[in-house]
């Protein structure tokens, strides 16, 4: 789970409770740099297009600031922010299948500063990043959200409003199916 | 197994964060500016001059009024300026425009009164007299014949029923004629030599009647 140390304090103002302080322009952009490479991280995994994640990602904190007096607390901010990223990339993903030739995965990720360490082979790092974009957007969505985010698979349920026992089909049967696919690209 | 350790730390570079690319908040602030600013100076010219009375149609999405209940209406409408309800009579006009001019309204009641006097004199003048065609009536015979049936042999008085009633007793019918067919005295076939269906895969060799082994229900 992240920690943020630069939180904004909760507090109770004329207009009710809430986070009032962030609807300043100083604040809001204090709460953004903070949770700013959460939010695009998972865009980014879902959809891999850098350019379509940071859209989506600018969306969600544009959409955060008309709702910031519903928030009750960091853990409910980052459980808003992360369910509405991973809906909103996912309905993206669901709206571009129906006309493909207008959107390209894989197109400039290769272009983003890469923080992975440098013995990793570049190949196998190629393999595994097309392992896991050849699964369609759910399994993905439950892989980012678990590995990526270190969430369990109830927050995962919640998350993505599923069955507890589905994130786990779904988690057990990709580790599987992605377990086959290695196997086979190791030999 | 070193192989297998390399993949898995390449799923991990993959599913790995990322931050975006710099000046991202920044770009956030932007967008939001450009919302929550009121319409720029730009656009005011578009509502000025001539086109005034169009304003409603070029008023920006942060310019309009936000969305108010029912109950507020109500009470909105409850405590309206007197000079509001001339909005309400029939003839006036509600668009500022018409506000301070006396002969829209004149010229908007001759128009309704024009055609309201249109639409009477059309109904008044409309032909009431039917075509002769159409008066021409047809004599129709309406004389039924005599519908009384005669009453049948043997009926039961009283309503209800028809036609003569016989009292029959019901037929018990006939049984069908049986086949006479000889049933032949059943035997008991034996199979000399019985051939199994599939051959034993394992043969068991047969005990010698020597055999010092006990004899265990065996014949």
């Amino acid at each position: 789970m992240h920690t943020h140390s630069s939180l904004p304090t909760y507090s109770e103002t004329e207009e009710g409770k809430g986070w009032h302080l962030q609807k300043t322009e100083e604040e809001f952009r204090k709460l953004i740099e903070s949770r700013q490479t959460m939010v695009f991280s998972i865009a980014l995994r879902i959809l891999r297009n850098p350019s379509v994640a940071e859209e989506i990602a600018q969306d969600v904190f544009l959409n955060l600031y008309e709702r910031l007096s519903e928030i009750e607390d960091p853990a409910h901010l980052d459980n808003w922010l992360r369910r509405v990223t991973a809906h909103r990339s996912i309905d993206w993903l669901r709206q571009v299948q129906r006309r493909p030739e207008t959107y390209a995965e894989d197109a400039v990720l290769d272009d983003l500063p890469s923080q992975e360490r440098p013995d990793i082979d570049p190949w196998l790092k190629r393999q595994a990043d097309a392992l896991v974009a050849s699964l369609p957007e759910i399994p993905r969505t439950i892989l980012v959200m678990r590995y990526q985010q270190d969430l369990m698979p109830e927050e995962i349920a919640d998350l993505l409003e599923m069955p507890v026992t589905t994130v786990k089909s779904h988690l057990q049967r990709t580790l599987k199916l992605l377990r086959e696919k290695a196997a086979r690209v190791s030999r | 197994m070193r192989e297998q350790e390399e993949l898995e730390l390449a799923f991990k570079s993959v599913l790995a964060t990322q931050p975006p690319p710099e000046g991202f908040s920044l770009r956030v602030m932007t967008r939001l500016e450009r919302r929550t600013q009121p319409a720029s100076s730009s656009s005011a010219p578009l509502i000025k001059g001539n086109a005034a009375h169009f304003a409603w149609v070029v008023v920006p999405y942060e310019k309009q009024l936000p969305r108010r209940s029912t109950w507020q209406k109500v009470a909105s409408w409850l405590n309206r300026k007197q000079n509001d309800t001339l909005a309400l009579g029939l003839f006036s006009s509600s668009t500022a425009n018409f506000e301070n001019s006396t002969w829209q309204p004149l010229l908007s009641a001759m128009i309704h009164a024009l055609v309201l006097a249109v639409v009477v004199l059309l109904a008044a003048n409309a032909p009431r007299v039917v075509p002769k065609a159409q008066q021409q009536l047809a004599s129709v015979e309406m004389n039924l014949p005599d519908m009384v049936l005669p009453i049948g042999k043997g009926s039961m008085s009283g309503g209800g029923g028809g036609g003569a009633h016989q009292i029959t007793p019901p037929s018990a019918g006939k049984l069908p004629a049986s086949q006479k067919v000889t049933i032949p005295v059943p035997f008991l076939t034996s199979n000399i030599a019985p051939k199994l269906e599939v051959p034993p895969a394992v043969i068991v060799p047969v005990i010698p009647e020597n055999s010092p082994l006990p004899n265990l229900g065996m014949p």
